[in-house]
Formats: C-alpha cells, structure tokens, sequence
C-alpha cells in the first residue's frame, strides 16, 4: 500500500488505516516479535526516541543496506518510497558503521539488514553511506507509550540453564565466531546431545540465528528475544538479564548444551562486560577464543588469562592457515580447534566438556 | 545483580573430559568423582558418545552418590573395541586399556575401582559383556544394552562368536556367570542395516536383529549356567517401541531407571 492508497480510505476508521498500512510496510526481522496491534496511532513529532521503540519509516536514499531482512528471514530488495517497520538501535560494527539512536523523530539511517534505526557518526573507509531514512512516525500504544521491543520479550523462566554452557567470544567482528558458533553445534549435535544456541550480544539480524538452526540448535535465540535490537549500550545489568533470561530458556527447552555468542571482539566493551561477568558468576563453564589472525590470538588468550579465563580451545578464520595456526599455537601453548574438528562429534565434546587449563605462554 | 539466580549455575555433576595419561589407556569422561562410592564404567557404541552417556548417567539423580566413568576408544588405539581385539602392531586391547584407566583414576582419586558396575550401550554392550567374561571378580554388576551380536557360551564356536579355545575347551572360566546380568533390548531393535553384522556363523546361532540376539543370548546364557550347576540367570527386559537409539531409549524408554535397579 502507498501513502496515496492510504490517504484514500476516506471513511476508514483510523485504526484500521493504521492496521492496514502496517500490514502493507516491509517489517524487518528485529521486530518479528512484536504484536502490531498494540500501536495505536503514530507519533511524528515532539518525543525522544529510546533503544527498542518501533517506528514506521521511508526509504528517501539507499546506500550500503539495499535490502532488509523481514520476519521470516528472507532478505527483500528495498526501493526508494518503501515503508518500513524497524526499530531504534545503536550499532556497533567497525567493519561498518558507528551509529546511536538519535534525539529526535527525524531522518536517519538504516544501519543494520536486519531493521536498526540509528544516525551514522562514523564508517568502514570500505563501506558505502548508509540507506537514509524519514520516520513516518513512532508507533504508539493508545495510553501514548512507545511500543517498544522490550514490551515483547520473552517472560522470564525459573529453569535452570543448560547443564553445559560454552561461550564463544573473538577478537574482533568477521574473525569466526559465528562459524565456530555454528560448527560446534554441529559436533555436539551429532554427539547426542540436544544443543541450544543463543547469541548474546550484536546487532539485530536472522543471519547467526538460522546458521545456529541450520547446525542443529535445537533452539536458538538472540537478544532481541530479550527485547533489544541491538545491545550496544545497554548497562552491564541489562546484559546479564539478557544472558539469564535466554539460558534460562534454553534449560526450560530441555537443552541439554548451550553454545553462545558474544559479538565483536573482547575490546568491545559489552562484550568485555559481559564475558568476565559471566565467567565470574559461573554461568558459563568454558570459552573459545575465535581469532581472525596469529596476532589476535595471542593477544586475546593473554586478555583473557590475565582475567583469569583460559579458552578450552583457539577457532576462527586463524585455523584455515596452517601456517598462522602453528604461530598461535606456539604464542598461546592453547590447542586449535579448526572447523573440521568443531563439526566432529568426538572431537567436539572433547573440547566442550575439556577443563580450561592455565595454559597461556606469558 | 539483583536477577542472578542460584539454579542458573552449572550442575556441580556435569561430566568433564580426563585425557589419557598414556597410550596404553583411553581418554575418558568422569563425574561425580569422589573416594568411597560405588563406580559405574559406561561403555560408548561405534557412535563413540561417550560424553553424552557420561552425561545422562551424571544428571540422573539415581547415579548421584555414584562415580560415573566413560572410556572414550578410538579405533587407532584399541582396534576391535568392542571384541577385545588389537588388531594393529601398537594397539592395545580394550579391557586392558580399562583397567589401566581405571588403576590411574584410583591412584590419581582414590576411588575404589577393583569392582565396579558395567554397563554397555551397543557396541559398548559388545565390549561390556566380554570383559565381564575375562574379568569376572572386577565386576559386580552387568547391564548390557541393544548389543550388535554377542559371545555365546558356547565352547565348540572359537572367540570371539563363542567362548570356545578351538580346542574343545573353553576360554574363560565360569565365573562371569555369578554376576548379575541384566540384558536390555527395544522391542523395536528389529531393523537390520549395515551395522548389523550379519555373519552366517552370528545369524545360526543368534538371530538376523538385536532383538532376536538379545533373546538367544540370555536363553544360552541359562544354560551354559545349568551345565556348569549355577542357578544363576540373566534378565532379559525389552524396552516398548524403543529402537536402536541410546538417546531415544533414555528419554522416552526410561532406561536409566531400569539400569539404575540393575547396576546400584
């Protein structure tokens, strides 16, 4: 539907030419748990939006994200004049853009395939000007509160966890979290174990969560199922509920084994929060290191060590060179898990079920 | 942080992996490792899941005051496993290479492993009940599950198919027919794929499935021990619309309760 259609539904109850131009908008993948029949009226001016808040926009200019991810998963084309339904979100991407939620309901970007809303202050030399947007207007409840992510997450569960939680974190974002992720999975899987997946920290998109399925996972969730489209920002406090509440799932789902996610890499400071909080609060039993580089490994097993974490195994792009393995493995003195091994059920409960050892050359 | 949770912490029995001290002896899966309790080695099939069995005994609450103990062999080291068969120049026989384990986990734990509860699934029922049969005295219970093909007790077939010395005599002794025995089958254990052996020598004797096997098994097992003036009989327990699959047989066949009332 367009604006023209819309405007001609002369007769039409509000209501339903709001709920008819929703239905007709491209819904992204991040608000996929929303119930759209709470927004009740869109708001175009005269509020300060906030991390998770929906909004109804239009393409005004594409750039780098040409298309976006909807609620099923599938990537459609976008074109100038298409609405669409994402929500407010800050990225954190070096590969791409640094991005916060704005002040205002004005033009922004789209920062993310997966539908984040955020103004650009910064980019990859490589990366093209992020796909501008106009927001239509916030969608809002009929009491005028924002319809938020958060409003949709998941009720949180007194199961325990999974009996087993290894945690994968990397040296930067692209250096093979999501494949080590999606590898061990696999291994674990074929090993007889039903495995959960979650990844807990990033930015909203449906890629890592169907490679998480597609290896196995028996179930598999993000964080925006906690409620956020993105967790750059969010308090430490904020990214342990997220962390409890998805492992708490997983238990209540009967997995026996959790592989999850933690973006970027360890300098990144939610993910550096988030690691030590998890390690020191005892929910996570052992971490992979996925490293894009002999460098990186070596730095991030040393990070790592000096806070008292020892990784059960070295993964990521780093393995698929003989070469930048063998100097890792002699700078860390930490065994290599390459991807052949993570998909091999013996070798992979071998590594999941390891006792991290103090083995880090100084 | 106010929404931590106690329940979110692991389960202090979860399995952890013990690498091998040499060569001689498998890797292996240990929980509840404490001196003084009874000991269960659970043997892996061919699928060699040695940590998910290690796992399902070691969150069972029934195996909680028991050390839970799961060899991991790999082919390269221990050949024909479940056979107790070396086969290569290097390799070493499988129930020599358990009770080396088992030696280094008392001298490293002191747990007492001079007897202890076996249980087999597959493969590692194969191996189970022939180690049984070779060491007698080191164990004190015996459940075997869902094994491919099995050692009768017959002394005119030479091992490993029976327990003859191709001599006429036979290669173990008796004992092994003392220990309580429990041998377990899914009633739907029936399909006969490329991991069922089907030597001509194993279907005469034993049947073309696990089920009919299982079955042949325990009736010869009864006799051998009335020849030999041993009341002793095996149990033979079939598991209702279960197939060839541990995980399956766990969570829907109750097999754990049912080795549980075997092995403790």
């Amino acid at each position: 539907m367009t604006i023209h259609d819309f405007q001609s539904l002369d007769g039409v109850a509000y209501g339903e030419r709001l709920e008819r131009r929703l239905a007709a908008a491209k819904r992204a993948f991040t608000t996929r748990n929303v119930d759209l029949a709470a927004a009740a009226r869109l708001v175009r001016s005269g509020r300060r939006p906030q991390a998770g808040d929906l909004i109804l926009a239009r393409v005004t200019g594409l750039g780098q994200h040409r298309r976006l991810e909807n609620v099923h998963g599938r990537r459609g084309d976008l074109y100038e004049g298409d609405e669409i339904i994402i929500a407010y979100g800050n990225r954190y991407a070096p590969d791409q853009f640094e991005a916060y939620v704005p002040e205002n309901l004005g033009p922004c970007h789209l920062v993310a395939g997966g539908g984040v809303a955020a103004l650009v202050t910064s980019r990859h030399a490589s990366i093209k000007p992020a796909t501008r947007i106009e927001v239509i207007g916030a969608l809002v409840r009929a009491d005028g509160k924002a319809v938020n992510l958060a409003d949709f997450a998941l009720v949180p569960t007194q199961s325990s966890r999974p009996a087993r939680v290894i945690a994968v974190v990397g040296s930067s974002m692209n250096a093979g979290k999501t494949t080590t992720v999606s590898g061990l999975i696999h291994g674990l899987s074929r090993a007889g174990f039903s495995v959960g997946a979650a990844k807990l920290t990033g930015t909203g998109s449906g890629g890592d969560l169907w490679s998480m399925r597609d290896a196995g996972a028996g179930l598999a969730l993000d964080f925006t199922d906690a409620g956020h489209a993105s967790t750059f920002g969010v308090s430490d406090e904020g990214l342990g509920h997220v962390a409890q509440l998805l492992l708490a799932r997983l238990g209540a789902a009967g997995m026996d084994i959790a592989v999850v996610e933690i973006a970027d890499g360890l300098l990144q400071r939610e993910t550096a929060a988030l690691a030590l909080t998890g390690h020191a609060r005892g929910w996570f039993d052992g971490f992979l290191f996925a490293a894009a580089d002999a460098m990186g490994a070596a730095f991030g097993c040393e990070w790592l060590s000096k806070r008292g974490i020892a990784p059960l195994a070295i993964s990521g792009l780093v393995t698929a060179s003989p070469l930048a393995a063998r100097e890792a493995a002699m700078a860390t003195g930490i065994e290599l898990a390459d991807l052949a091994s993570l998909r091999d059920p013996v070798a992979a409960a071998r590594i999941a079920f390891s006792t991290p050892g103090m083995r880090v050359a100084a | 942080m106010p929404f931590l949770k106690p329940d979110l912490l692991a389960p202090a029995s979860q399995p952890r992996f013990r690498p091998a001290s040499h060569a001689a002896m498998p890797d292996c899966y240990i929980a509840n490792v404490r001196p003084g309790q009874p000991v269960l080695v659970a043997v892996h099939g061919i699928s060699r899941n040695a940590a998910e069995i290690a796992m399902r005994f070691a969150l069972d609450p029934a195996f909680a005051g028991t050390t839970i103990i799961a060899p991991l062999f790999t082919r390269e080291a221990f050949g024909q496993y479940q056979q107790l068969l070396a086969r290569k120049s290097g390799q070493v026989r499988a129930d020599d290479a358990l009770l080396s384990l088992l030696d280094d986990l008392a001298t490293e734990y002191g747990i007492a492993a001079d007897r202890f509860a076996l249980f087999g699934f597959s493969g590692g029922a194969q191996m189970a009940h022939r180690f049984a049969m070779f060491h007698p005295h080191r164990v004190r219970r015996l459940c075997v599950v869902s094994a491919g093909w099995y050692c009768m007790p017959h002394t005119d077939i030479a091992y490993p198919h029976g327990i003859g010395d191709g001599k006429g005599g036979a290669i173990v002794g008796p004992e092994f027919l003392d220990i309580p025995t429990t041998v377990i089958v899914g009633n739907r254990d029936t399909r006969v794929d490329a991991s069922v052996r089907q030597d001509e020598i194993i279907n005469l004797r034993q049947g073309r499935n696990r089920l009919r096997r299982a079955r042949c098994y325990t009736r010869a097992l009864r006799s051998y021990a009335q020849e030999q003036g041993k009341d002793s009989a095996p149990t033979l327990l079939t598991l209702p619309g279960m197939s060839h699959d541990f995980h399956q047989c766990v969570t829907e066949g109750g097999l754990l309760r049912i080795a549980a009332q075997a092995l403790l």
